[in-house]
């Protein structure tokens, strides 16, 4: 199954947003749009992609850390 | 265009996946596909069906003759959707699919793209020349080719 991993943005700076993963964080830029600390978004190539509701952005995480658990 | 490029270009948008979830493949293997990604190097198709094998599998579903640029199209834009789970919410099965999108706005070397629905995104694009006012494919962040929007109904 495919599945784009959600990250929520815990730091701001400029145009550098700081995006925490289960167990990590990355650094992401903000191109366009209002972003603010505790929004969940995608982010691809180091660029956020877009925001993601956070009843959505949870489900997508639990989603995410079952899979991983059941990988072999 | 090579098989090898032109598959690249529309399963990449996945391959973080590999890295994160299923650790198939390694951050500096992430790099190396990135980078053939951008520069249309073309990696193996040996290498490639390793690591997409699920893609490959399904693509397999959509025609015997797998290698071609034809299969490859029907399967990421026709064929992709039906194997994603029916529980994904919303917003995350958008950026699973392959749609078309306009580029409405060149931003920082980045793209706006109007995928309808109120499915704003910032893409990257994958080909060359890619402009404002173009209609792409896009899949999750990457403007993957240019299409006519006359055949995207």
């Amino acid at each position: 199954m495919c599945l784009a991993m959600p990250g929520k943005i815990v730091k701001i700076e400029g145009d550098k947003a700081t995006v925490k993963y289960p167990g990590q964080t990355r650094e992401a830029g903000i191109i366009d749009g209002d972003y603010k600390v505790g929004d969940y978004v995608f982010v691809s190539a180091k660029i956020i992609v877009a925001k993601i509701p956070e009843d959505e952005a949870k489900m997508s995480i639990k989603a995410w850390e079952e899979a991983a658990d059941n990988a072999p | 265009m090579l098989p090898e490029v032109y598959f690249l270009r529309y399963a990449f948008p996945c391959a973080r996946v590999l890295v994160d979830l299923r650790k198939d493949i390694t951050e500096e293997e992430f790099e190396q596909m990135q980078n053939a990604v951008e520069n249309d190097i073309p990696l193996s198709r040996k290498y490639l069906e390793k690591v997409f094998h699920l893609a490959f599998e399904r693509m397999k579903t959509v025609s015997d003759d797998v290698w071609n640029v034809k299969t490859i199209r029907k399967y990421f834009c026709e064929g992709h959707e039906a194997t994603l789970s029916k529980d994904l919410p919303p917003m995350i099965k958008r950026l699973c699919v392959v749609k078309p999108g306009k580029l409405v706005q060149y931003i920082k070397g980045c793209f706006k793209a109007d995928l309808g629905d109120g499915d704003i995104r910032i893409v990257t694009a994958l080909y060359k020349d890619a402009k404002v006012g173009d209609t792409a494919m896009v899949h999750y962040g990457y403007a993957v080719e240019k299409v006519n929007p006359a055949d995207q109904t």
